[in-house]
């Protein structure tokens, strides 16, 4: 029994040792995205990680690869069915995709003050144990986990496009359509 | 002692059904899509309004669109009734998922009046539709079965 304790502890301790960080500041991996209307941020931890972003609370302790994509505030929002009407092959659709991309930036050049409310979308991958108290999410998980989740505001009125790959985030692209006509 | 396990037994339960019904209680705010999987170990005692106990491997896509109280015109008789209205939405997804680790999240959605204008576009509809479904979309314009090209509005 005490043998076990102590490795127990050993173990939780070989886990914790390597560092922590909050919301990706401390000891993690961090790589951003931008886009015309959005904005990525990639956060790789092993240890403890905890996070405070609305939606995505909670905390992982061993390896955490969390990516949130957040709306930039004042962008102004592509025009939908402009080009269809115009009978454009092309449409607004590839122009869109070419405009949302998601390019890897500098962090220093990273945008995070004009980002807008809360993230809109987020993958996060986890190895270990994870504990997750979000409002739509309330659990514990050990092990392997992966969720990736959209959430669109019940208030909002336009069109929402997320295109977004968690392995390769800089081949993902966001953005938003309003419907003037 | 029997008891007493029985008593923390109860206890547990009683707590457990307690934060799910909370969570059940709270009115959702959000259109919420998602992918989930887990390898292992999880339990979510009101994940979403449902409980959840995984041990295993399990993989979970799915689509929660909120309900509201929308009250309706006053009858004859003055009284007014509400009822129960899903928000309105139009949208495209796919999800592809390669072995355990590789998944690729592609989603198109409109909420709110958008949505019940672009229900009304046919041209629209299908761009967003190829945008999402075909993945070539970018790159060059599909064909139809008769080798006629196609554009996005669904003109030939």
């Amino acid at each position: 029994m005490h043998a076990g304790v102590l490795m127990s502890v050993a173990i939780a301790a070989c886990t914790l040792l390597p560092g922590c960080a909050v919301n990706g500041h401390g000891l993690a991996w961090v790589d951003w995205f931008e886009g015309e209307q959005g904005c990525a941020k990639r956060m790789r931890t092993f240890g403890v990680h905890l996070i405070t972003e609305a939606g995505v609370e909670g905390c992982v302790i061993g390896w955490s690869d969390l990516l949130v994509c957040y709306p930039i505030a004042g962008a102004d929002p592509f025009v939908l069915g402009g080009a269809a009407r115009r009978g454009d092959p092309s449409g607004d659709v590839e122009e869109w995709l070419a405009r949302g991309k998601l390019l890897p930036i500098d962090e220093t050049a990273a945008s995070p003050t004009s980002r807008e409310g809360g993230p809109i979308a987020y993958g996060h991958t986890t190895i270990g144990v994870s504990l997750t108290t979000s409002p739509r999410r309330f659990g514990v998980s050990v092990g392997y986990r992966r969720r990736i989740e959209l959430a669109i505001p019940l208030d909002f009125d336009g069109v929402t496009l997320i295109d977004l790959d968690t392995d390769a985030p800089g081949t993902s692209a966001y953005g938003v359509w309003e419907t003037k006509r | 002692m029997k008891c007493t396990r029985e008593r923390r037994a109860v206890a547990a339960m009683s707590a457990s059904v307690t934060l799910a019904l909370m969570t059940m209680a709270c009115q959702a705010t959000h259109v919420v899509y998602v992918h989930d999987t887990v390898l292992g170990l999880d339990l979510a005692p009101a994940a979403e309004g449902s409980a959840r106990f995984t041990f295993g491997f399990d993989r979970q896509v799915y689509a929660i669109v909120p309900c509201f109280d929308e009250p309706t015109q006053p009858d004859a008789s003055g009284k007014s009734t509400g009822s129960i209205e899903a928000a309105s939405v139009a949208a495209f997804s796919r999800v592809h998922t390669s072995g355990v680790d590789d998944i690729e999240f592609h989603h198109v959605i409109a909420t709110g009046a958008p949505a019940q204008e672009i229900a009304k576009d046919a041209a629209v509809l299908e761009q967003l539709r190829r945008s999402v479904v075909d993945p070539a979309f970018d790159r060059e314009p599909a064909r139809s079965a008769g080798g006629s090209t196609e554009t996005p509005n669904g003109e030939r």
